[in-house]
């Protein structure tokens, strides 16, 4: 692992999302699969595309998706996430019609294999074939895991344009307290544009930035080269926890719709 | 770690961070002061023409110079190659396929460096030229009449407006497909046109040739092989910048300049409040129409503006050809436009080249090992980019004044000389005020 990698992830790492405001208000430990079931039967509007989440955009093909709608019955997957007191979560996936197998990054797509890919806040945390996976060093709050079933050679599987996922929120204890942050904003989508105009949101390099966006459409908004990628909807804000690490100014988008959504700019 | 991680985006998203008003004004002072200065206390008999000739370099470099020409040839036809394919075979997605960080950054800003440092490298490595010279020794030896838009070099224009249409104006300018049909598009045509007329008259529709060809005379070396009072082959090194008075603009080859600079002025355009205040929930197609006119509005504001300073000029001194005799002074101020403005992405986002040069198509390749990179967002300080934007523009900006001034004193006796530079003047210190201005945010 070289230095520039390691600091990238550092600052990943440092990224921690808080909830997405849904019913997990209270301090419950075991979170509920919110998902998985639209998701696995491909509704259109259950995810957005969540096989962009981790193959960016730039493709509007979905070609990077391996698509297995004329399956009589395609794989599913469903993932429960469990607090386990001490900053971090046990993640339990329960997979049918895939068998997984171990993570090679070369290996060839073979129907009926594959591997789970785990987004942990909106960034790829880990690669696995194994149906648990602990993770640890979390900030206290509430967290947003997804899993991804993913064929031999890392594309997503999924059916018409959405990967076979399922996506959950978990409230951590007893790790570290998140800093409260040097800044927040917020950020609204309404009626197919950012109300107010796009905004510059101003950090000092090393602060922490929350930022929150609301939208009355469900897509997905990312930010370039902090690369950060948390799905939107009605009800359901993306919420940013970022460590201003790198110095310019970023472009957020959201991406179905096309179009821009905030600046960030650090100095 | 995964090889999902390192798809981070390769291009665009990032911007550099406004100049600060104290370096913005530091920087126009400069550059009125001097260029107020330059007029009165500069020489007056021409001297850069001479100076441009350079200095011969021992003949002993002739061979190894041959030999790296015909391995940058090789890697340059291989790289195209790759692109191309990639653009068809690869996947569809613009920071996991080759395709976009070769044509945007390494191409499009990397060739006009390695320009203006070595030379016509284009001319030297360009896949259209090997395959162009390659048509011109196959095809049947008939004397077409050049037609009158390829002959003037009119058809220059095209390829770099497309181009620039595509980088700054269409919403899916950056899909490796959309390029791929582009350069294979254009590729054909280059050749159909070749296999006609023959490469040599062709070359003067190959934009791109065109406009790194110019700004290649910035460079501090030369080797021409054609058209050269210098027959010997031979590389020759000269002061930086000041080969530029070797070129004889035409109108077509001055439209091409200025439709560069135009382009370039536009991105900074863009990448402004103002803009976003337009663009703020557009896009798809719509985006695409309010960039289109915004491109068509800054290229035109640009090119308008020379050519009302050289009309001005031609009544002034009756000069009849003034704007072209002057538009060498657009070449310098052209390249800190460009450093200013890319120069951050070329030392960042095209670090994406290193990564995806072990897997061009996305297909989780790792053919050099550096498929895991990470690119380095800390390789250089915003500071430091700050302050080669701002030189890049001042430093354009002075070039240009003084070949303009030259220029000035090679063509026309005192007085007329010295009046003869205030249109171009005025048209430069627009042109760099302009800049500045775009470099605020």
């Amino acid at each position: 692992m070289n230095p520039q990698w390691a600091l990238l992830l550092g600052g990943a790492l440092v990224v921690v999302m808080a909830p997405v405001a849904t019913s997990c208000g209270t301090d419950e430990d075991v979170s509920v699969p919110t998902s998985t079931t639209v998701m696995v039967h491909g509704h259109p509007d259950s995810m957005g595309s969540m096989d962009e989440m981790t193959h960016e955009h730039g493709s509007h093909e979905h070609g990077d998706l391996i698509d297995l709608s004329d399956l009589a019955e395609p794989p599913t997957v469903s993932l429960t996430a469990t607090a386990d007191g001490i900053g971090g979560a046990m993640l339990e996936f329960a997979v049918t019609g895939l068998e997984l197998v171990s993570v090679d990054p070369l290996a060839d797509h073979r129907p009926g294999q594959g591997h789970l890919h785990v987004v942990v806040d909106g960034s790829e945390s880990v690669m696995t074939a194994e149906t648990r996976y602990h993770v640890s060093g979390l900030a206290n709050g509430h967290h947003t895991v997804t899993v991804i079933l993913s064929a031999n050679d890392h594309r997503n599987y999924g059916i018409n344009r959405n990967a076979i996922g399922a996506s959950t929120t978990v409230m951590v204890t007893g790790g570290e307290d998140r800093q409260a942050p040097d800044g927040s904003f917020s950020v609204e989508i309404s009626g197919g544009t950012v109300v107010g105009g796009i905004p510059r949101l101003e950090a000092s390099m090393g602060d922490l930035i929350l930022i929150t966006v609301t939208s009355d459409i469900r897509d997905e908004v990312h930010l370039h080269v902090y690369d950060l990628t948390v799905v939107v909807g009605p009800g359901e804000p993306a919420v940013f926890n970022i460590e201003a690490t790198i110095p310019g100014i970023f472009e957020a988008e959201l991406h179905d719709a096309g179009f821009r959504v905030f600046e960030l700019e650090v100095s | 770690m995964t090889d999902l991680w390192l798809l981070a985006h390769g291009m665009g998203g990032r911007l550099d961070l406004p100049l600060s008003r104290w370096q913005v004004a530091w920087a126009a002072s400069v550059a009125l002061v001097f260029s107020f200065v330059a007029l009165g206390l500069l020489w007056h008999r021409p001297q850069l023409r001479t100076a441009a000739a350079g200095r011969a370099l021992g003949a002993w470099i002739r061979r190894p110079l041959d030999l790296l020409g015909a391995l940058g040839r090789i890697v340059a036809m291989a790289i195209f190659i790759v692109v191309v394919s990639a653009g068809f075979l690869g996947q569809d997605n613009t920071v996991a396929n080759i395709g976009p960080v070769t044509v945007f950054i390494i191409f499009w800003i990397g060739i006009p460096v390695a320009s203006v440092l070595f030379g016509d490298v284009w001319r030297a490595v360009s896949p259209w030229e090997t395959l162009g010279r390659l048509v011109d020794r196959i095809r049947p030896l008939v004397d077409r009449e050049i037609p009158g838009w390829l002959a003037s070099g009119w058809a220059a224009l095209a390829p770099i407006s497309v181009f620039h249409w595509f980088e700054l104006a269409y919403h899916d300018g950056a899909s490796p497909r959309v390029l791929g049909w582009w350069a294979l598009i254009y590729t054909v045509g280059l050749l159909a046109a070749a296999w006609r007329w023959g490469w040599t008259a062709t070359r003067r529709a190959e934009g791109f040739g065109v406009l790194f060809g110019a700004l290649a005379r910035l460079a501090p070396v030369r080797r021409d092989t054609e058209r050269s009072i210098h027959t010997d082959h031979q590389l020759r090194l000269r002061w930086p910048w000041i080969g530029v008075t070797e070129i004889d603009t035409t109108p077509a080859v001055l439209a091409v300049i200025l439709a560069a600079l135009g382009g370039t002025a536009f991105d900074g355009v863009s990448r402004t409040r103002f803009w976003s205040d337009i663009t703020v929930g557009r896009a798809g197609w719509e985006l695409t129409l309010v960039n289109t006119i915004g491109l068509v509005w800054v290229v035109a504001l640009v090119g308008v503006a020379y050519h009302l300073a050289g009309r001005l000029g031609g009544r002034m001194t009756g000069e009849r050809r003034f704007a072209d005799r002057f538009g060498i002074s657009l070449v310098p101020i052209l390249l800190g436009y460009d450093l200013a403005h890319y120069f951050s992405l070329l030392l960042l986002e095209g670090q994406a080249f290193k990564v995806l040069a072990s897997d061009p198509y996305g297909e989780g390749w790792n053919l050099f090992g550096t498929a895991e990179d990470a690119i380095n967002w800390m390789l250089i300080s915003p500071t430091a980019i700050g302050w080669v934007q701002i030189t890049s523009i001042v430093v354009g900006h002075l070039v240009g004044v003084l070949v303009a001034h030259d220029r000035a004193v090679e063509t026309f006796e005192q007085p007329v000389a010295l009046r003869s530079q205030y249109p171009m003047l005025a048209v430069m210190v627009l042109y760099t005020m302009f800049g500045l201005v775009l470099m605020t945010g």
